[in-house]
């Protein structure tokens, strides 16, 4: 590890890195404070920009825009009693009591300053535990590869959305996009349907524009929102946070990031679920359990720090294994793969520097997610109130100009409607797309080890039953599948019973 | 001073119009069994991809494994889940039990066609016209119509940021639209 930290800083300490981080995490910021923005959508737009890119500074960008879209989400959440992203919901429950008691910038700070010990703390544990999980996942075979994207896909599948068949259909379906093109192994045309352009297959980026940008759009324009008004006088207070105050908030910012890195750990788990498992702890630990909805600091930093320490544990499946830990750094795989960096141990030996850079360079982003936090909060705070009619046209812009910059093709703008079609139909159905985004990232990798393993085996599936890796990932699914279906049940046997 | 009242009779007759179509359409709602109806068109989707998939997908004779067998496969656990999905309905229509539903709003959904018939028309002035501004400035009016704006800065800002957006892609990542 040691031998790459030196080139891994010559190469990460470059003026046009430190631009594009910076300019990541204002932007990140700004999508997440204002409610309706998802910082998925965020990463989508401007994806195709980092195509243009080599890896760290494209990187530096999209981890920009990830990690503060962790912190901007609390910015409206504490303003306007209005969560900018699901994660902040958590934050809602004390940081906007606080806000009417008139301490809106001390409530702002505790949740900066919380997002930024989260984020460095989950940086440090991607920076010490990834390569440790890469020389694990050097160990293993196509077959036990295959077994972990079905692991993947299965708890993802599992976990979004409210039906399990739901999610695995989904995931089929995303599966079978990704099949489009040119066969992996041979190179033939598959599914094409008389397009000579298909071929190249399907973009992630223009498919996930259309499925997850353009389809928001339509949701955004089926009710008008009320333009929500800040009172931009909130904020003059002094924001001064007591000895006691910070004495206080310790404890939960440290038991929330070690309970955010491990749930960012689990693919498909996310910022949503650390943040209210870890503001529940933060209660229970409490010696002021009285106060939590009522403006408690502890309520705050727990939830907030939780979120941010999601976002370096999500990269360490996805960095070791190619499993994304949540849709954002899905998108991400794209941008790395672009630029010739596949996930696994090769990632963290022959591509050291590179990788190194990007990791310690997640240490920055925290930091200069801070700094923004710290001069450029007033300015977040003003676009929470926006009007969606001059927003509304302006992400369609964006989308268009993205999936047309991809190949530079109008085709690809044609595709990405399309998906924006699907995406609508499924939404009126209620089915997930999430899943369909794990299937798209996956589908090659799961396709390429499982018809790689049953060659190697000349077609026996005795294969993927020969190791006792293949046997823990077999038993991690099943885990899964039964996990789920027990707590659906739970659920189910909880309704029936309030109902009677 | 009369033209500027007329042009103002105008457009408060569109709106009182606008207003009443709304509140018509509004009222109208249906309810669709999710459930069932997704879980069959999938069954369909599923079916059709089976019966496409030979057609589509070339293979040679030595391959053990060939190019099609990850496709099927998946249109084969797509097709269990799916009969899964309509089977369990079916079972709660026959038992009379209630079976999932989401009621759809004729207003909400004719917003959302109207705003995917503004983006296909977006896409075709971008190809027509071949200029990624002209076809932006257009769609940004029929935004800020749709959205019955009536503030002339919404309007320079929406402008604006069409050729903005395009200046950065033109001069900045040099696509050429």
């Amino acid at each position: 590890m040691l031998q790459y930290i030196g080139p891994a800083l010559q190469n990460l300490f470059r003026i046009e890195n430190f631009l594009w981080l910076n300019l990541g995490v204002f932007i990140g910021s700004v999508f997440a404070a204002i409610p309706g923005l998802t910082v998925i959508l965020c990463i989508i737009l401007f994806l195709p920009f980092t195509y243009q890119m080599t890896a760290i500074p494209g990187m530096m960008f999209l981890l920009g825009i990830y990690c503060a879209g962790g912190y901007g989400g609390s910015v409206s959440a504490i303003l306007i009693n209005t969560p900018g992203t699901p994660h902040a919901a958590a934050t809602m429950l004390d940081g906007y009591p606080m806000n009417k008691q008139g301490r809106t910038k001390a409530a702002l700070k505790i949740a900066l300053y919380a997002s930024t010990f989260g984020g460095i703390f989950s940086a440090l544990m991607l920076l010490f535990l990834a390569p440790q999980v890469a020389k694990l996942a050097a160990m293993l075979g196509t077959a036990e590869y295959f077994l972990v994207c079905l692991f993947g896909l299965t708890i993802i599948a599992g976990i979004s959305g409210d039906s399990m068949l739901k999610g695995i259909i989904a995931a089929c379906l995303g599966l079978l996009i990704s099949c489009v093109g040119s066969d992996p192994m041979t190179s033939r045309a598959r599914l094409n349907f008389g397009m000579d352009r298909m071929y190249l297959g399907l973009d992630l980026a223009i498919c996930l524009i259309g499925l997850f940008a353009l389809s928001q759009v339509l949701t955004k324009a089926e009710g008008k929102e009320e333009r929500m008004i800040l009172d931009t006088s909130s904020l003059k207070d002094g924001g001064e946070i007591t000895r006691e105050e910070k004495k206080r908030m310790v404890r939960p910012m440290f038991v929330s990031s070690l309970i955010g890195t491990i749930i960012g750990i689990i693919p498909g788990t996310g910022a949503s679920m650390a943040s209210w498992f870890s503001y529940d702890r933060a209660r229970a630990m409490s010696k002021h359990k009285e106060e939590f909805g009522h403006g408690s600091v502890e309520g705050i930093a727990a939830a907030e720090s939780a979120n941010n320490a999601v976002t370096g544990a999500t990269l360490i499946p996805l960095l070791t294994l190619g499993i994304p830990g949540d849709g954002c750094v899905a998108i991400m795989l794209s941008a790395l793969m672009i630029n010739g960096l596949n996930p696994g141990l090769s990632l963290f030996t022959t591509q050291g520097d590179i990788m190194y850079a990007i990791m310690i360079g997640l240490i920055f982003v925290n930091l200069f997610m801070f700094l923004q936090g710290r001069f450029l909060t007033n300015l977040f705070a003003k676009v929470v109130s926006v009007p969606q009619e001059i927003l509304t046209p302006i992400i369609v812009m964006f989308c268009f100009a993205g999936a047309y910059s991809v190949n530079k093709s109008y085709f690809d703008v044609g595709v990405a409607l399309a998906f924006c079609a699907i995406a609508w139909v499924l939404r009126k159905i209620d089915f997930p797309a999430v899943p369909i985004l794990l299937g798209l990232v996956l589908g090659r990798m799961t396709e390429t080890n499982f018809r790689r393993a049953l060659q190697l085996s000349k077609g026996s599936p005795r294969i993927f039953f020969s190791s006792p890796f293949c046997f823990i990932f077999i038993g991690l699914t099943v885990l899964v599948v039964a996990s789920v279906l027990w707590s659906r049940f739970k659920d189910r046997r909880k309704a029936t019973d309030a109902k009677q | 001073m009369d033209k500027q009242s007329s042009s103002g009779g105008f457009i408060a007759r569109i709106d009182r119009w606008l207003d009443e179509t709304g509140a018509k359409l509004k009222r109208r709602e249906m309810a669709i069994p999710t459930d069932l109806v997704g879980g069959a068109a999938f069954l369909i989707f599923g079916v059709v991809m089976l019966l496409l998939i030979p057609s589509q997908i070339e293979v040679g004779k030595k391959e053990v494994v060939t190019g099609r067998a990850f496709p099927s496969l998946l249109m084969y656990v797509l097709i269990a889940c799916s009969a899964v999905l309509v089977l369990t309905q079916v079972v709660k229509l026959v038992r009379h039990q209630p079976v999932k539903t989401a009621k759809l709003n004729l207003l909400t959904e004719v917003r959302a066609l109207l705003i995917f018939a503004f983006m296909l028309i977006y896409f075709f002035v971008c190809q027509w016209t071949n200029n990624f501004a002209v076809g932006s400035c257009v769609l940004g009016l029929l935004m800020l119509l749709f959205f019955r704006c009536k503030k002339p800065l919404y309007y320079v800002i929406v402008l604006a940021a069409a050729v903005l957006i395009w200046v950065a892609f033109r001069f900045g990542l040099n696509v050429m639209f």
